[in-house]
């Protein structure tokens, strides 16, 4: 089926993403079709000498900026992770040690604590399976995001317009560091 | 079916632990928004960013020693990089061997 290239379309970082910065630049990419700025030439650097490229990489490939945001979680026991991973073959399987250290370190999302995170549907195992049921879960979320969205381009366009706006004003108003303290 | 509809593009992070079942929620995802009427486009971008990134590569080999590049807090955080060790790389080459990598990332005392 030919989907066209302007219509809207889901893209879907399967990763970890178990550090609240790693879903932090997914959110960035979304937002603004690119990383934060700061980590610009970081990246660069990255794709040029890597052979694997970093997620926000690959999400830049399939997103414009003005994206809308969503997580999934999927919470599992380190138990279940670890037992689920036994049942995989052999070469698919991932130490023990690492599982249990990505537990330890995993930050859950939390929307109080990071507002960005609010569009976070968490699925259990059922879920994940019924695509369709998370896939409407998303979409949903995804709506709900819209209004965020819009805050968010505001806001981005208030920053881009600050320095010229500053600028401006020590052009018209010269001497009013100086007429303050006299 | 799909009563929701969205205007815009959207990204969709998974989260969960090795076994959460990402990958078949991307999938059941992916399979339910091809059944959509019509159908809604999804792309699916696997990654597995517990092996670290710079270790992965050969042709890091002529880049020469870079003794600081990447002991950057983040990428020390995404390593798991232990307090008071520091990531190793000379000539872009990490210590371990490439079948080791997974259980050992490249880290430095």
């Amino acid at each position: 089926m030919l989907h066209s290239p302007a219509a809207p379309r889901l893209v879907v970082l399967d990763d970890n993403a178990y550090y609240a910065s790693m879903r932090h630049e997914a959110y960035q990419v979304a937002r603004a079709g690119r990383r934060p700025s700061g980590q610009k030439e970081m990246h660069e650097d990255h794709v040029r000498r890597l052979s694997k490229p970093p997620p926000c990489v690959c999400l830049l490939a399939g997103v414009a900026a003005g994206a809308l945001y969503v997580q999934v979680h999927l919470p599992i026991t380190v138990e279940a992770a670890l037992a689920r991973n036994a049942q995989r073959p052999a070469a698919a399987q991932q130490p023990p040690a690492l599982i249990r250290r990505m537990a330890e370190r995993l930050d859950v999302p939390d929307p109080a604590v990071r507002p960005w995170e609010t569009g976070t549907v968490t699925a259990g195992a059922a879920e994940a399976q019924s695509g369709a049921a998370l896939l409407e879960a998303v979409l949903a979320a995804a709506a709900a995001d819209e209004p965020r969205l819009r805050v968010w381009q505001a806001a981005a366009k208030h920053r881009d317009e600050l320095p010229a706006l500053q600028v401006a004003s020590a052009i018209l108003r010269p001497n009013a560091r100086s007429s303050g303290h006299n | 079916m799909g009563a929701e509809e969205i205007r815009r593009s959207a990204v969709v992070v998974l989260v969960g632990l090795p076994g959460a079942g990402k990958t078949t929620a991307a999938r059941s995802v992916q399979a339910a928004a091809a059944r959509r009427t019509p159908p809604l486009a999804v792309d699916v971008v696997h990654y597995d960013s517990e092996l670290p990134e710079w270790c992965v590569g050969s042709s890091l080999s002529t880049d020469g020693p870079r003794p600081n590049a990447d002991n950057s807090p983040t990428r020390r955080s995404r390593a798991g990089v232990p307090a008071g060790r520091r990531l190793h790389r000379w000539r872009g080459l990490c210590r371990t061997s490439a079948s080791k990598r997974r259980a050992a990332p490249c880290w430095a005392a």
